[in-house]
């Protein structure tokens, strides 16, 4: 009856997944050409350099070409493109789990270091400040109003709410955040319409923290509409059903406070569902983010990642990006079983 | 349950209706678009610059002027082509062509240009020339154009402007500026203004000047009423002269009004309903085709095929989506086709699994066994008596499956990854995002297409939940006994 | 006459909505004299018994229209106390219950334990304890029912349907309550369990001298353990008097019917069954509303509701065919 092993069995199927995938990214790399590509244009950027560079000093055309050629044959040995694909596969993978990607081709981190897991790492917290607060406020309210509606079901609020629910699944929350711009930003001017501070920032950390909070309320507020609707009605339903069995008429039957007996019984029996939506919501925010940020400005990965695709694609970051986007999905997925394996003692076995 | 059943209970619960009259006023309209444009409007229409050169740029739909007190020009075109009189004298001809329009506005016109076309010469190159001739019957000439003489070794007749139109953008040539310039300053006694440039031309022609101020006047006050071009061609009499177009710009357009390029937003809403509906209907059949057939070869078969399917299955449903997607869009190229196809590729997994657990119920019902007793094959008993069972599960699910979809493609093209040969309501949202347009507050070119997606995916979550109640058997009602 | 322990006169419990009025609980009276004594509560499924035990804990949902008469506990009467007061003082502290369905009946993600103790830590009033002695407590009432200590950490996926049926009687009695009800306490049970668990009620009966309400199905099982027995029907109890009156001498057409129904070992007379349904609740016959399936209804028992006759100390029944001159 080891709690560990159904959690060691859930976790690792998960880095599994997350194996396979990365796996999977890097053949789509090199099966479909794109790490060819790149690498050769890298080759031919430095070719170009080191011609300017021989041009100086060998002045017969002939010497110089094969001078060249012999460059051109060192640099792709050196970058491994005189092999197939598929021999580089298990180097590229080493490379991305580590996340060694040498440096961004036209990007900078805020210090100024092109390193490509610099610039991804730097961009992270940025990231789980929108995504923690929003499904904290996500949560809090979603709870709240679920469990009031489980007590008036059929009320109008109830109505209300599944229209909700419904409507704003078919909402696009990227094209919710344009709609919050153009009225908060642009029409009442309540908030500002995207960046994560005023240009120039404010020094002081009190007056900058304020400014990141007025920031931050346009894009949170969308993440939190379009995740709140479900929410509420997966609680609202869970709570309904759950309220209806046996065991809380026994919890009744003992003469319980019924507040205890919502939050002692039907809520903890609820709980794992209950957050199993949360987690999949979270992780359904995770790749809405890219989106999100990309509305509001805001200067995490999400953003990032539309940037690296928008100019010049980089292949370096697009992986780093893929491969982080993937990595934090899945740390939610082992949270998610965790809990569920501490939170419904049935799964144990 | 059958599927006329799906189909009375759809017409029986109020969302159901909604969702059908949507539904049919949206297939309509998709025929209709599809009958009327062309196929290639994309790349050939959509994208291409010189079709909305005479369209007013990023200007909202006509009906802002009933809300607004401002009431805003209106875009008008006025096509001639056949002279309004004609006199030869001396072996030249001087044709006159005319036409009225009305300026009732404040505003000036956002813009003014003339098009010529398909001029044909046999000696001299023909002249034109441009006036207006204002309410207050003063005459401003704006343009004098000589067509291009005979190159050498050209042979006469020499054919100009047939390929494609000649036109000038009146209000921003050099010419005409210094032209309206030299108008007021002959015809305003104190006029002293000068160094026009486009905007003060604007309101310069159709205006009257402001006299209080002496130096550098370019203040003007509106002049509303009836204008006349007048457009002069002297020429041989032999000579062609094909029709010519003067547009009078507005700043308003239309029903939808136009994006920052001038295109015509109805047109591409419009245009974007049927593709819309494609990407939807299109990646759920063929989820719906991938995942019933999975999961029932998964149940049925089972061994080594069912956990192959099932490893599969939980691999894909543990993908974090949107950066997948994104990844994959990307490496493999935006073709409308391939973003189907990755859709599909990504959201397969769930119903091959409900299905796969439907077919482990029916597998052991006894109209099956009886099948097996009685020697049918198994591909008989997957299609014959499997899949029927499961048939209006999935049928749900597909309904279910197409706003997905559509919302996928939208968020895919929003972020510059849409197919750029087929507009769709996503690529014009990402356009009037990415230009800045919100940040301008042009609201016509963000709120439609994005209400567009909303309405789309709403009908089709409608449908899905009005037949909730006959597909889900935890919903269904205990028939009364 | 001393005042009975429990005394239930005219109680009445009606669901909503009132277009199709549900009379589960109909002018039901009963009594249980003192403690240690045992009343049965037969009567077939359908037939409202499992409202009555309801009805008696004022375990009322939102559907309740009407829920009226007199409940009086050793003299005090029970029904014109506030929910809260009722609630706190008598609910599980003075009656408790073990409720049907014991498979469903306890929280799957609580400790057993937890489950047994909880009234004694949330439960406002004189019972609360501390935790200690909470557990204290909760390791006497599991040797009570016969389980080991240790169960208390178990969850109750982990428990058979047996040890769940101890683990919810064990619960029942964590506040010394005076009566308990046991709605089908054995009807999700092999044979065996089922004789240990009525084993384990009649001793907890004589050496606790806890008052019982056993309410079933089986007349047979009612007759092993109650001392007296009450027949239901549609809502109404049609005949009431000792187990010996009500085995021995059932006056009642219903009661004899359900008597017959049940299959005896060895006897020659084969077992019937009871023709037709038991009545819809919410559309209840006219008259005796037994009369549809019964052999030997006169006329008048479907106009007139029947009067009650006694048939001897205790022992009455509701039925024309009783009566000395059946009118009309």
């Amino acid at each position: 009856m080891s709690i560990l092993q159904p959690l060691l069995v859930r976790t690792l199927s998960l880095v599994v997944v997350f194996f396979v995938i990365l796996f999977l990214l890097v053949i789509t790399l090199g099966a479909t050409g794109f790490s060819d590509r790149t690498l050769r244009s890298i080759v031919n950027e430095d070719l170009r350099g080191i011609r300017t560079g021989l041009a100086q000093t060998i002045r017969d055309p002939d010497q110089l070409e094969s001078v060249m050629r012999e460059r051109r044959q060192d640099l792709e040995s050196f970058y491994d493109l005189d092999k197939a694909w598929y021999v580089r596969l298990p180097g590229s993978l080493i490379r991305v789990i580590t996340l060694d990607l040498g440096e961004a081709r036209n990007m900078r981190a805020f210090e100024g270091s092109k390193k490509i897991s610099r610039i991804v790492l730097e961009r992270l917290p940025n990231t789980m400040i929108l995504l923690t607060t929003s499904f904290l406020v996500t949560t809090v309210i979603g709870l709240a109003v679920g469990t009031y509606l489980s007590t008036h079901p059929g009320s109008r609020l109830d109505r209300i709410i599944s229209y909700f629910a419904a409507i704003s699944f078919a909402i696009p929350a990227w094209w919710l955040g344009i709609i919050l711009i153009l009225l908060f930003a642009i029409q009442f001017r309540i908030f500002p319409s995207g960046g994560m501070y005023s240009s120039p920032p404010p020094v002081d950390s009190l007056p900058r923290f304020w400014d990141l909070v007025l920031h931050a309320t346009l894009p949170i507020i969308t993440l939190v509409l379009v995740s709140l609707g479900p929410y509420i009605y997966v609680v609202r339903t869970m709570t309904i059903n759950i309220a209806q069995e046996d065991f809380v008429r026994t919890a009744r039957a003992k003469g319980l406070r019924e507040r205890h007996v919502l939050t002692a019984h039907i809520l903890r029996v609820a709980s794992p569902p209950i957050v199993t939506g949360l987690i999949l919501g979270l992780t359904g925010t995770l790749g809405g983010s890219i989106l999100i940020e990309t509305v509001f400005d805001w200067q995490g990965m999400g953003r990032l990642y539309f940037e690296t695709f928008a100019g010049t694609p980089d292949e370096g970051m697009i992986v780093a990006l893929t491969f982080v986007f993937t990595l934090m999905y899945i740390v939610a997925r082992i949270i998610l079983e965790i809990m569920y394996v501490l939170l419904d003692p049935r799964v144990r076995y | 349950m059958g599927s006329n059943e799906i189909i009375s209970h759809l017409f029986r619960s109020g969302s159901g209706r909604l969702g059908i009259l949507i539904l049919f006023v949206m297939v309509s309209v998709s025929i209709f678009v599809l009958a009327t444009f062309p196929r290639n409007f994309g790349s050939q229409i959509w994208s291409d610059p010189s079709q909305w050169a005479d369209y007013p740029k990023a200007a909202p739909p006509q009906w802002v002027n009933l809300i607004s007190e401002e009431s805003r020009p209106k875009h008008i075109v006025l096509k001639m082509s056949q002279p309004g009189s004609e006199n030869i004298y001396g072996g030249s001809r001087t044709n006159q062509y005319s036409a009225e329009f009305v300026h009732s506005s404040n505003e000036p016109p956002s813009f003014l240009s003339i098009s010529f076309s398909e001029i044909q010469f046999h000696t001299r190159a023909p002249q034109i020339r441009i006036s207006l001739l204002r309410p207050d019957n003063k005459e401003i000439v704006l343009f004098r154009h000589i067509v291009r003489g005979p190159r050498a070794g050209e042979t006469s007749p020499f054919s100009r402007y047939s390929e494609s139109d000649y036109r000038t953008l009146l209000t921003s040539d050099k010419i005409v500026l210094n032209n309206v310039e030299t108008f007021f300053k002959t015809s305003f006694k104190d006029f002293r203004g000068k160094a026009f440039n486009p905007d003060i031309a604007r309101h310069a022609i159709f205006g009257t000047p402001i006299f209080e101020d002496s130096l550098n006047q370019t203040e003007f006050t509106p002049l509303t009423g009836r204008y006349e071009i007048n457009i002069q061609v002297i020429s041989d009499p032999r000579d062609d002269i094909g029709p010519m177009q003067f547009v009078y710009g507005g700043s308003v357009y239309g029903f939808m009004g136009t994006d920052a390029q001038g295109r015509d937003l109805l047109k591409g809403l419009l245009f974007g309903l049927p593709i819309a509906l494609l990407i939807g209907v299109g990646a759920a059949l063929l989820t719906a085709l991938i995942g019933t057939t999975l999961g029932i070869a998964s149940g049925y078969i089972g061994g080594w095929v069912d956990i192959c399917i099932q490893r599969g299955a939980d691999i894909v449903a543990n993908i974090p989506v949107l950066p997948l997607l994104i990844f994959l869009i990307f490496i493999i190229g935006s073709k409308l086709y391939l973003i189907i196809l990755v859709l599909v590729a990504f959201s397969w997994p769930s119903l091959a699994i409900l299905i796969r657990s439907m077919v482990l119920q029916t597998r052991s019902s006894q109209l099956v066994e009886m099948a097996i007793t009685l020697g049918a094959s198994p591909t008989r008993i997957m299609t014959r008596y499997i899949f029927p069972q499961t048939a209006p599960f999935v049928f749900a699910q597909l309904v279910f499956l197409i706003p997905s979809a559509i919302l996928a493609e939208a968020a895919l093209s929003f972020l510059g990854l849409g197919d750029a040969s087929i507009p769709t309501w996503g690529q014009i949202l990402e356009q009037g995002f990415r230009s800045g347009g919100i940040y301008v507050g042009y609201w016509w070119w963000v709120l439609p297409p994005g209400l567009l997606i909303v309405t789309t995916a709403m009908t089709f979550i409608l449908l899905a939940l009005s037949m909730e109640q006959v597909t889900n058997p935890r919903l269904r009602k205990r028939p009364l006994q | 006459m001393s005042t009975s322990l429990l005394e239930v006169n005219n109680l009445e419990l009606h669901y909503g909505p009132e277009s199709s009025r549900v009379r589960a609980v109909n002018d039901v009276s009963l009594s249980i004299h003192e403690s240690g004594r045992a009343l049965g509560i037969v009567g077939e499924s359908g037939c409202g018994k499992s409202s009555l035990s309801l009805a008696l804990m004022r375990m009322l949902d939102n559907a309740v229209i009407q829920y009226s008469g007199s409940i009086k506990m050793e003299g005090e009467e029970l029904m014109t106390m506030s929910d809260d007061e009722f609630r706190q003082q008598i609910r599980w502290s003075r009656i408790s219950m073990v409720p049907q369905g014991s498979m469903n009946a306890l929280n799957p993600v609580l400790r057993l334990g937890d489950q047994i103790s909880e009234p004694l830590l949330y439960k406002e009033g004189p019972h609360k304890t501390t935790k200690k002695e909470a557990v204290a407590r909760t390791n006497e009432v599991l040797n009570m029912v016969g389980l080991s200590e240790d169960i208390a950490s178990r969850y109750p996926h982990e428990l058979s349907g047996g040890m769940k049926q101890r683990g919810l009687l064990a619960m029942a009695l964590i506040l010394k309550p005076q009566i308990i009800i046991l709605d089908e306490p054995t009807s999700a049970l092999d044979v065996s369990v089922q004789a240990q668990i009525m084993n384990l009620l009649k001793k907890l009966k004589t050496d606790f001298g806890l008052a019982i309400i056993f309410v079933t199905h089986d007349v047979a099982l009612a007759s092993d353990i109650c001392d007296e027995i009450s027949v239901a029907y549609a809502g109404k109890i049609v005949e009431t008097g000792t187990a010996e009156q009500i085995l021995r001498d059932p006056q009642h057409p219903y009661t004899k019917r359900l008597l017959v129904s049940v299959p005896t070992i060895k006897s020659p007379i084969p077992p019937d069954f009871i023709p037709g349904s038991p009545p819809n609740l919410s559309d209840l016959p006219s008259g005796c509303h037994f009369h549809p399936r019964c052999e030997n209804a006169l006329p008048i028992c479907s106009k007139q509701i029947p009067p009650v006759i006694a048939k001897g100390t205790k022992h009455l029944a509701q039925c024309w065919l009783l009566a000395d001159k059946p009118l009309g």
